[in-house]
């Protein structure tokens, strides 16, 4: 259901559905916390039922994190894009399941069970944003807001054949969003149309005074540039995302949509993003080291899972180390471990201090593209949704899912996932990238091949 | 190229400065898997980054403050106290900082 139909049903009816779907797909596990008595508003801009990932705070639901760490924590605050949803009549029903911490790529990191894909229940939903994607394909809501840090909102979203908006780093408020790597988080919202995620983003998008690190750059009327042709836009192909490690499928998947867009009237111009193959590992240096200084918090003090009033924890320093080991799962330990050795001293120079440099060439390689360029155009993710436990056992095989979604996060650029196609019953998604700030033009690509579709 | 397997020792020195206890199992599995990671992630240093900087900000902020100012805080203190695992007179309470000396 889209957001229109939605609005048509009226908020209760809506709302009503929204948690009798709920309950009816409970298998799939994509739902960790359900609001069964939401308070209803008419009116407003959003005036329907919506999901938010359970790393997001709300003060009506519980926040987990997927973590056992934060079980049953309820924040005393709610993040400013929940604000902004209510002030718009949008009703909060659940939060969604996640990879622990948003640390994944298939949902299976949750502490509290995978989440399954609703195209198929074997297959994984996608991560870290899995339940989020699984929950606007099963149809439990109009929208979800879902997070992305190295590809967490697209990839399920493509996976689970919806549409998912990562908006510009700094064009949405991350207040209220459990951080997991500060230069690299942003919300976006996860909808079943190109219009509907251009209706979220709307609402949601604009400086805050509580996130320094939002613009202060006008929010666009995004709607005005739907409905429109696309005749003369540039969509650059680089050859980089095509090749090794792409499935031969999805890419001809993709490519076929590339000829699609060029019967509508776009110029297709093949460019080069030459540093493409060292995104993973740029991207694999600085986030885990951004997390190890995020999840410092975690310690057993002031909220959360605790070991304090264990009475085989001698000392602050034992309550600290029990505390952690029982409370993160083996992902978050990995990547903690990951980014402390990476800062530590006598190896900072060579990791992390060299990551930021190489995310300055790929930074450059975008803009240089984006001198010949509207848009960049490639396939979402290297295959299509795997099976629950293919790559469980490879924590290497699991951070290549994020191979064609790590640039643009480094970058700091706006990019959208769409549904192209499948294979073998499976959904690929296309992914437009656009300039930072820029997300009018590649929704306004996404919305004219959605419709010519 | 190999991956070197990071020595056990080097796992525990970085899981104390994590402040996260390891069991001995665990302390193996994780040498192996980030001795894989951090060979893969290793391969920047072929590139040449001798002519960029570092990318500190994406965005190009500098220096976004906020006044100096006193207010009221928006969240009242029994809602920390109602969420501390411990606490007693208004206060959270935590496992003694300094030991006992002499």
């Amino acid at each position: 259901m889209n957001i229109s139909e939605a609005e048509k049903l009226g908020i209760e009816k809506a709302t009503a559905g929204a948690l009798k779907v709920i309950k009816e797909k409970a298998d799939l596990n994509a739902i960790l916390a359900i609001n069964e008595k939401p308070k209803l508003v008419k009116g407003g801009q959003l005036n329907v039922p919506y999901i938010c990932k359970d790393n997001i705070v709300t003060l009506e639901l519980p926040t987990t994190a997927a973590s056992k760490i934060l079980k049953g924590f309820v924040s005393p605050y709610e993040a400013t894009v929940v604000g902004r949803l209510r002030e718009a009549g949008a009703v909060m029903v659940g939060k969604s399941n996640l990879d622990e911490f948003a640390m994944g790529s298939s949902t299976e990191n949750s502490a509290f069970g995978t989440t399954k894909n609703p195209v198929d229940p074997t297959r994984v939903p996608g991560g870290s944003s899995g339940g989020s994607a699984a929950a606007v394909a099963a149809g439990m809501a109009p929208f979800a807001l879902g997070s992305d840090t190295g590809g967490s909102i697209r990839q399920p979203a493509a996976f689970c054949g919806v549409v998912g908006l990562m908006p510009t780093y700094g064009r949405v408020s991350r207040y209220g969003l459990i951080a997991m790597a500060s230069s690299l988080d942003r919300i976006g919202p996860i909808t079943t149309t190109v219009r509907d995620a251009a209706r979220v983003l709307q609402v949601i998008a604009g400086k805050d005074e509580h996130d320094s690190t939002t613009v202060d750059i006008a929010v666009s009327n995004y709607l005005e540039f739907l409905d429109g042709d696309i005749k003369g836009i540039k969509i650059g192909v680089p050859k980089e995302y095509f090749g090794e490690g792409v499935e031969p499928k999805v890419a001809e998947k993709v490519q076929e949509a590339i000829r699609e867009l060029k019967k509508l009237g776009a110029e297709i111009i093949d460019i080069s993003l030459p540093h493409s193959k060292y995104a993973l590992a740029t991207y694999y240096i600085i986030q885990p080291a951004e997390v190890s200084a995020n999840l410092a918090r975690y310690d057993g003090v002031r909220y959360g899972l605790s070991m304090g009033a264990d009475d085989k924890v001698e000392d602050l320093i034992a309550m600290y180390r029990q505390t952690r080991a029982k409370g993160f799962g083996a992902e978050v330990k990995r990547r903690i471990m990951l980014g402390t050795y990476t800062l530590s001293a006598g190896f900072r120079d060579a990791y992390y201090d060299k990551a930021q440099r190489v995310r300055t060439l790929i930074k450059q390689d975008f803009d240089q593209a984006f001198e010949k360029a509207d848009v960049i155009i490639s396939p979402t993710t290297p295959t299509v949704a795997f099976k629950i436990g293919e790559k469980a056992n490879d924590p290497l095989a699991m951070y290549k899912a994020d191979l064609l979604t790590t640039s643009a996060s480094l970058a700091g650029i706006p990019a959208i996932s769409i549904p192209c196609g499948e294979v073998e019953g499976l959904p690929v998604g296309l992914q437009i990238m656009g300039r930072q700030f820029d997300e009018a033009i590649i929704l306004k690509v996404a919305d004219a091949y959605e419709r010519a579709k | 190229m190999a991956a070197q397997k990071l020595p056990e020792e080097q796992v525990e020195w970085v899981a104390k400065l994590a402040y996260i206890a390891l069991t001995e199992e665990e302390r193996t599995h994780f040498a192996g898997e980030l001795s894989a990671v951090l060979d893969y992630v290793g391969e920047l240093r072929r590139v040449d980054t001798n002519k960029v900087d570092e990318t500190m900000q994406i965005t190009n902020l500098s220096n976004v403050m906020d006044g100096d100012y006193v207010k009221k805080s928006d969240i009242p203190r029994e809602e920390f106290l109602k969420r501390a695992p411990a606490s007693e007179k208004g206060y959270i309470k935590v496992k003694s900082v300094f030991k006992d000396r002499g």
